[in-house]
């Protein structure tokens, strides 16, 4: 358990912080733990909060007390990594053959399948005009001219400043 | 992302999973080739609620 000084009154914080030294105690093996409690400090904990504290310790155990060994070579995280990245780049190649907004309309997403000249608000949306300026936007770091391809130094930034509105 | 150690908010980290670095990168460009006709699209649209803010 962590030292009770960290045991401020927020018992959602507490229990929070003991449910990471349970893990810790978990991952590392450690033979003994000593179950923290969210009201220690402030009352002598209650019945039901003992309750609360082993619930905790059950909980992280069957989430994630094994972790540890999911990390060695070999492990079962490293093939499923592979796999992930495998069938990731196997589907971008298809939807950037295909178009992402088609994609979308086949529910390649979820379920969740909007058409590409359909969905909400779609009638709020509007060309803009020759010499469009909007302040706003430039202060707030979105783009006002599409950046050429190949001249974004993270390939990854480009796409994420589109969610930027 | 072709040694032992890769940046990783501000430490470093040692990779675990030894994934092809070449794979990613593709995975990475692949995602940004798909995403493309969307950014222009954005950038060459506005809405109602941009621009009541």
């Amino acid at each position: 358990m962590p030292p009770t000084k960290h045991m401020t009154g927020n018992v959602f914080a507490g229990y929070l912080l003991d449910a990471f030294f349970n893990l810790c105690g978990l991952m590392t093996g450690q033979s003994i733990l000593l179950v923290g409690m969210m009201t220690e400090g402030i009352h002598t904990p209650f019945l039901s909060d003992r309750d609360l504290a082993l619930e905790n310790v059950r909980y992280v155990r069957s989430a994630a007390g094994r972790l540890g060994l999911s990390f060695q070579p070999d492990a079962f995280v490293v093939e499923r990594a592979h796999r992930v990245l495998g069938e990731a780049v196997d589907l971008l190649r298809r939807i950037e053959s295909d178009g992402l907004l088609n994609a979308i309309a086949d529910g390649t997403f979820g379920v969740t399948k909007r058409p590409p000249g359909g969905g909400r608000g779609l009638d709020g949306v509007i060309e803009r005009a020759l010499g469009y300026f909007n302040p706003v936007t430039d202060v707030l770091g979105g783009f006002r001219e599409v950046v050429p391809p190949g001249e974004q130094g993270n390939p990854v930034s480009g796409v994420l400043e589109g969610d930027m509105e | 992302m072709d040694g032992t150690f890769i940046w990783f908010r501000g430490g470093t980290v040692t990779p675990k999973l030894n994934l092809d670095p070449a794979t990613v990168n593709l995975a990475r460009e692949l995602a940004r080739r798909a995403g493309e006709p969307v950014t222009r699209l954005a950038t060459t649209h506005t809405t109602v609620s941009i621009e009541r803010r």
